[in-house]
């Protein structure tokens, strides 16, 4: 029975989507998300400018490609370099795009 | 007056020219200034109506940027403006938002008319929502359109004006012309009138003459007058039907034309004979045709009479009329001086004479071509020069 559980636990965790078991770890706050997402959209405006800014901040972090307030910095710290490899790391953001583009919330 | 006039083609051809000229100039100043004016209205129209589209395209972008303030709060409801569409575009100029159903491709234009509709393109700076462009769609101005129809009426009713007062001018222009054809129109029948009776009495009393009586001097003397008689009967008979084929019907019957082409031979035989001229006739009896008496006479009069006009003396005059299954063929050819390309070109055209020494009004192939345009007969003259000329007629 533990052998089951192990398993099965193990194969979540292998077959979960790398943005459920990596990003969410740290961003539980659903608005959080949605905030970083129309600061990228204020500023990249398109889904493939929008992605390419985001992982080229989460590759190597400098405030210069970040869309954060300074306040936040200041508060939160730096994120530290993703040590996701570059296709974890995409489907990771293209994940993260689908559930908070800002397209969906105009009506 | 113009029905007059256009029966001569020169005259004809110079009023479509005059009036052709006139129109067609007139009509492109009018419309190149409708051009202009058109284009000019249609600016002023555009930039008034540029002038509201930039104030609601203002009011659009603000209420994007307030949405945005706000779009981690809540659905963002999109700004929409009563009498226009509108949408959104991200950089790369795909749709983001869209209050119109109809699909467009983004170019650099800020402004663009696709079918019915005027799209006016706005850059967005910062992104709001990732809006780069707001495109906003209004229908076609109705008043430009309105416009455009009274210009059109407009011009419409100068060209009828322009059309109308161009007849008049040419009415006025040609009434001097019009007055001196008439009256040479008037002259001619009037001369031509006077001087059928005195000939007709001189053939009739030579016909009746008892010419054994008459010793061989005096019957040259007589046959001497009846060739003058003749030539003057047969002018007259070309100018009035000049004067007057327009205005005479035919009367077309199945004739016996070639008992017709013998007597008109026999007519000619005097004047042909006095320039020892042979006539060498195969004429194949009984050929019917639908022609009408009088212009049928002045085909063959002018044929024969120009083949002895133009023939050299002790020459022969070659006459040949046959009927095959559905064609009549009748070929005249003499031996005389004959024509050069260039006069064969001009041998139709009115009064014109390629000889002076031969007296004649130069009216003669004239006629003959009226008539075989009014009964679709195919001519063809061969001529050589100094050597003779044959006209071939097929019908």
């Amino acid at each position: 029975m533990v052998k089951v559980v192990c398993i099965l636990l193990v194969s979540i965790y292998l077959f979960a989507n790398p943005y459920e078991t990596n990003c969410l770890y740290c961003h539980k706050d659903k608005k959080e998300l949605k905030y970083f997402m129309a600061e990228y959209s204020l500023k990249y405006s398109s889904e493939k400018k929008i992605k390419k800014a985001i992982f080229r901040f989460l590759k190597n972090p400098t405030s210069n490609k970040s869309v954060t307030p300074y306040g936040y910095i200041i508060k939160h710290g730096f994120k530290e370099k993703s040590r996701l490899n570059d296709k974890d790391l995409k489907d990771a953001i293209d994940t993260y795009y689908d559930k908070y583009n800002i397209k969906q919330f105009i009506k | 007056m113009l029905f007059k006039l256009s029966q001569n083609k020169n005259i004809q051809k110079t009023i479509i020219n005059v009036v052709s000229i006139y129109l067609i100039t007139t009509i492109l100043l009018v419309l190149t200034l409708s051009y202009v004016y058109i284009v000019n209205q249609e600016k002023s129209i555009f930039l008034l109506e540029q002038e509201k589209i930039d104030i609601q395209a203002k009011y659009i972008i603000d209420q994007l940027e307030i949405l945005d303030d706000n779009i981690v709060e809540e659905v963002a409801f999109y700004p929409r403006v009563e009498g226009i569409e509108s949408a959104i575009y991200d950089v790369d100029k795909n749709l983001i938002f869209s209050t119109f159903d109809e699909k467009i491709i983004l170019f650099d234009a800020k402004r663009f008319i696709k079918d019915d509709f005027i799209y006016y393109v706005y850059n967005i700076e910062p992104y709001y929502l990732g809006a780069a462009y707001l495109v906003i769609q209004k229908k076609k101005v109705l008043e430009f359109n309105s416009t455009l129809k009274k210009i059109a009426a407009i011009v419409m009713l100068i060209i009828l004006f322009l059309v109308f007062t161009s007849f008049l001018l040419v009415k006025i222009l040609i009434k001097p012309l019009s007055d001196n054809v008439n009256l040479l129109d008037k002259f001619i029948k009037d001369t031509t009138h006077e001087l059928i009776t005195p000939t007709s009495t001189i053939l009739n009393n030579i016909e009746v003459l008892d010419l054994s009586t008459i010793d061989e001097k005096n019957l040259k003397k007589i046959n001497r007058i009846k060739i003058g008689a003749t030539t003057i009967s047969n002018i007259y008979k070309d100018l009035s039907f000049l004067l007057l084929n327009n205005r005479q019907k035919s009367e077309n019957k199945n004739l016996n034309i070639s008992n017709i082409l013998n007597n008109r031979i026999e007519y000619f035989k005097i004047l042909a004979d006095n320039r020892k001229i042979n006539f060498s006739v195969q004429i194949q009896d009984n050929v019917y045709s639908m022609i009408d008496m009088h212009r049928a006479e002045r085909l063959f009069d002018n044929l024969i009479s120009n083949a002895i006009k133009f023939s050299n003396k002790n020459s022969t005059i070659h006459i040949y009329l046959a009927q095959n299954v559905n064609q009549i063929v009748l070929s005249i050819e003499d031996e005389g001086i004959g024509m050069e390309n260039s006069e064969l070109n001009e041998v139709f055209t009115r009064y014109k004479r390629f000889n002076e020494n031969i007296s004649g009004f130069g009216i003669g192939y004239d006629i003959i071509n009226s008539i075989v345009r009014e009964y679709d007969m195919d001519i063809k003259i061969i001529s050589h020069k100094n050597r003779g000329t044959k006209v071939i007629l097929k019908w």
